[in-house]
């Protein structure tokens, strides 16, 4: 799995940049919640996005639930539910209403922004090499340990090293130790070798990056600004239930 | 022009093995030159010296000069030496930086800064020459090693150098991708570049080549024209410690007995999804026991999924396998069976080569445990690595302790994949002599390979898998070598017409 | 090859694969942060598995900055993901805290380190620390939006002095954690040669 997507997305597509802005609006506005309106209109940027970019599945499920999070905050003081029940509706109410929109945008960013998109964009927001090449080899790599955690995880199973076994009680530590060693010992060596073939390519030359992937402003960053601006700003001081 | 002139190298660690002594070398504009030798000869150390890397990345004691165009590699920086010299190294997995293709060929351009007009334009050329339009915006990782050497060479071109080293680039690669290879070998040497290629496998490349350089213990041993090199005798080639230059027409060297200890397969079936297209489908199978079976199939036939059923690694997949008389399902054929993978530092756990083995075993009984571990491993010529950390063996050491704890474990069905992928004729040799050592153990041996030495070294059964089903299995006798044979010029001949 | 203080592409591209694997290691072992319950224990236990990848990393680490920028990565990462401003401006300080201490003892011994990579871990407070940070606001809109009880149930869990004691576990979770990393260092990498 990837971190970001691989394909550019056709038809709607926002610029990175503001991606980042909307992420931090609604970030920052998870802090204002007050009114049903309000929360509303905060779940509504995500599930749009998410729809733009059909991750339909993904929007359906994050709206689905919402919704119900909402219902059950509105009727639960009307309903005495057992103490511990209770404890953990709440619980879990709080969490979908207050982190739900922020990971639903998250998804929408990662689903819809390739990796070079984004350090082709933090580039152009003036952020240095020092931060784009170590963020690029973090894409890089996210994938490379999933790959390699796998085939670890398929040797462990072949060799009978797993959870329950009598060797696992004997030393339950060990387990991480054979499953995270190993992974860091691959991943090493895979980054020397990346390291020389990505000098031999010219990494290190103090010249001006270009980069081949088009990223800019278009009339959906303006669109998608403004619709989310309005909606929040009179949700969060006209319409207020 | 590239000079080397009493060049000497030793690397940090002060081993002797890879390090170079008195090298001198003219290599003129348009030559293409291959470097061949046994591992630790140090071939891959003298395209370091070209490319830069030593002495601008790996660190050692370096005397010499090497000259590119007239003036010494240790006064470009590497970024300098970029646009003239091109790399491309063994691993395809490792030597990709981006993860969608099309910014991984341009990735060099970026670097240069180039205008984007100008990126555009060379990425067009590349992939036309190269013929990668199918190839451009995918995922790196979803490409198979054939398709991302491939990419490994575009970006490599895309920069434009006049000369291209590359550092044993086939070793991981198939039949039908080596053919791809040597076709952008060919595309370069028409374009009339300096192309350097270190490599074990000879047979594609030196038809080509201009001259062969045979090194041994860090020195230039001999060199010879292209003629003078197709000529040599094969017993002389093996004695110099070189692959075959005809892998594919030799003759099998083990005969299968007779034998009537069977294992028998039933209804083996996987897909990714469920009621998907079936990644293998076998209804019926008997294979005997006791055996070195090849499988031998085209990439994405089913090969590495059929073993990975074999070994009940995947859950979702069906079918039973009958052994002595017991039926065992996926989880049960766990128990019974292993597969010492291609990248064996996947399998490797504990801290040292002992404590490997012991992991294996039941632990009932140390001291017995103890006692039968170390008889395995001197078995296996480790008896003076047991303290060692695992990892810090060579790639065919760390391949022994791997089998060591298959062995260990008790484990009957041992598949190997690709094990003597990058390797030597001497390594080559090394591993075919374990494998009918386990054959002799009575186990039962599946050997995933291209390797065609190796199947004629130690197969004694061939099984062919094609789109997931089972085509034909047979002994190695005349018929299944007539086969075999057809099927590498398949390999070799598609993939031809493809390009 | 210490020319310059700079850094230079090697070291840029260390610093990004470390920092996946500690983000990596902090995931898997952080996968449970919504539940306010466990806060305390993850306090601990990041710090202490993060350890491990970290110890290798300091090997790497010659110069000054590689770890402000390991900060700033996790801080955009978890910026990205809903951990608010104070994610992003947490892991930073704490990263800036790591380079400066690591500066000043001169990249040589173990306790530097040692000290070093405990100030790291405490900007892993940028976490949870949206909880204490937002302040009374964020109580009175937990309080209205998710109902007395919720927000009586994360009170009780995490009275406001635990804020401190929260910085304390953490950095006692890093003292431990950089001496599981250097067992592991001695026992496996730089045996398999790596270091």
């Amino acid at each position: 799995m990837h971190m970001l997507a691989v394909t550019e997305t056709k038809g709607f597509h926002l610029d990175p940049r503001t991606k980042l802005l909307l992420m931090a609006v609604v970030a920052t506005a998870e802090f204002l919640y007050g009114h049903t309106a309000f929360m509303l209109a905060v779940a509504v940027i995500p599930f749009i996005l998410l729809l733009t970019n059909r991750q339909y599945k993904a929007a359906t499920i994050f709206i689905v639930l919402f919704v119900a999070a909402l219902v059950v905050k509105e009727i639960q003081n009307s309903i005495r539910f057992h103490m511990v029940v209770n404890m953990v509706v709440v619980l879990l109410v709080g969490l979908v209403l207050r982190l739900f929109p922020a990971f639903a945008m998250g998804n929408y960013i990662i689903k819809s922004t390739t990796a070079s998109e984004c350090i082709t964009s933090l580039s152009r927001m003036h952020i240095g090499r020092n931060i784009t090449i170590p963020l690029s080899v973090l894409f890089r790599f996210l994938p490379t340990m999933q790959e390699e955690s796998a085939a670890i995880k398929d040797a462990m199973r072949m060799r009978e090293i797993q959870f329950g076994t009598k060797k696992f009680w004997q030393n339950p530590m060990a387990l991480l130790e054979y499953r995270f060693i190993p992974l860091m010992i691959s991943v090493v060596k895979i980054g020397d070798e990346l390291s020389a073939a990505a000098l031999t390519r010219g990494l290190d030359n103090p010249a001006d990056r270009s980069s081949i992937t088009r990223v800019g402003f278009t009339c959906y960053d303006v669109i998608a600004v403004v619709i989310s601006g309005v909606m929040l700003f009179v949700t969060l001081f006209i319409i207020k239930w | 022009m590239i000079e080397i002139k009493d060049v000497s190298f030793t690397y940090e660690s002060g081993e002797s093995e890879n390090s170079l002594r008195n090298i001198n070398l003219k290599i003129k504009d348009g030559e293409t030159v291959l470097l061949c030798g046994e591992s630790g000869c140090g071939k891959t150390t003298l395209t370091r010296l070209i490319n830069g890397l030593i002495p601008h990345y790996y660190n050692g004691q370096l005397t010499g000069q090497i000259y590119l165009d007239g003036k010494e590699v240790k006064d470009y920086q590497l970024y300098q030496i970029a646009p003239m010299v091109g790399s491309v190294f063994q691993n395809p997995r490792t030597q990709f930086y981006n993860v969608d293709t099309t910014s991984e060929i341009v990735f060099g351009c970026e670097n240069m800064g180039l205008p984007v007009q100008e990126m555009l334009a060379r990425l067009e050329n590349t992939t036309k020459c190269l013929k990668l339009e199918n190839l451009l915006g995918r995922s790196l990782f979803a490409l198979s090693g054939g398709e991302k050497q491939k990419i490994a060479c575009a970006s490599a071109d895309a920069i434009c150098p006049n000369s291209f080293v590359l550092d044993e680039p086939s070793s991981n690669l198939d039949i039908s991708s080596i053919k791809d290879l040597t076709e952008v070998i060919r595309q370069w040497q028409s374009e009339n570049k300096t192309v350097i290629v270190a490599e074990h496998r000879l047979y594609y490349l030196a038809p080509y080549a201009d001259r062969i350089i045979y090194m041994k213990r860090g020195e230039i041993c001999n060199e010879y024209t292209r003629e003078e090199f197709l000529e040599l005798d094969p017993k002389e080639l093996k004695k110099m410690g070189l692959r075959a230059l005809n892998p594919f027409d030799l003759m099998p060297e083990k005969t299968p007995e007779a034998n009537e200890k069977s294992l028998q397969i039933d209804n083996f079936w996987f897909s990714y999804e469920k009621r998907g297209y079936p990644i293998v489908n076998i209804p019926d199978l008997t294979l005997p026991q006791g055996e070195i079976i090849g499988i031998i199939g085209d990439n994405g036939a089913g090969k590495s999924s059929f073993a990975r059923c074999l070994c009940g690694l995947d859950k979702s997949s069906k079918g039973t396998l009958k052994l002595n008389g017991n039926a065992l399902n996926a989880k049960k054929r766990r128990h019974i069976s292993y597969m010492v993978m291609q990248d064996v530092n996947h399998q490797l756990f504990t801290e040292d080569v002992l404590d490997e083995l012991l992991l294996s075993m039941d632990g009932e009984n140390e001291e017995e445990d103890k006692v039968r571990a170390q008889e395995i491993l001197a078995g296996l010529d480790l008896s003076d690595k047991l303290k060692l950390h695992p990892m810090s063996l060579s790639g065919g050491e760390k391949q022994r302790v791997a089998i060591g704890s298959a062995v260990a474990s008790g484990k009957e069905i041992i598949i190997f994949d690709e094990p003597t992928s990058g390797l030597d004729y001497r390594h080559m040799l090394e591993v075919s002599e374990k494998l009918i050592q386990l054959k002799e153990m009575k186990k039962t041996l599946f050997l995933i390979t291209h390797d065609p030495e190796l199947i004629y070294k130690c197969c004694t059964h061939l099984m062919f898998i094609e789109h997931g089903r089972i085509l034909w299995h047979r002994p190695m006798d005349n018929e299944a070598v007539r086969l075999l044979q057809e099927f590498f010029s398949h390999e070799k001949g598609e993939s031809a017409m493809a390009i | 090859m210490q020319k310059s203080n700079k850094l230079n592409g090697k070291d840029l591209i260390n610093v990004g694969i470390y920092t996946a694997m500690t983000l990596v290691i902090f995931f898997v072992f952080g996968l449970l942060t919504s539940l306010p319950v466990i806060y305390p224990f993850l306090l601990f236990i990041w710090p202490f598995v993060c350890g491990i990848p970290m110890m290798l990393y300091y090997t790497k680490i010659q110069k000054c900055g590689m770890l402000t920028i390991t900060g700033v990565i996790c801080g955009l990462f978890f910026f990205l993901i809903g951990y608010t401003w104070i994610g992003l401006v947490g892991w930073t300080l704490g990263g800036i805290l790591a380079d400066i201490v690591l500066k000043a003892g001169q990249y040589k011994n173990f306790k530097v380190t040692l000290l070093s990579y405990a100030c790291f871990c405490l900007g892993m407070m940028g976490c949870p620390a949206n909880l204490w940070m937002a302040g009374q606001s964020y109580w009175e809109n937990i309080h209205s939006s998710m109902g007395d009880q919720y927000a009586e149930t994360l009170q009780s869990m995490m009275p406001s002095w635990m804020m401190y004691i929260g910085f304390v576990i953490l950095f006692v979770g890093g003292i431990c954690g950089a001496l599981l990393g250097h067992k592991m260092l001695k026992k496996h990498f730089e045996r398999a040669g790596i270091v």
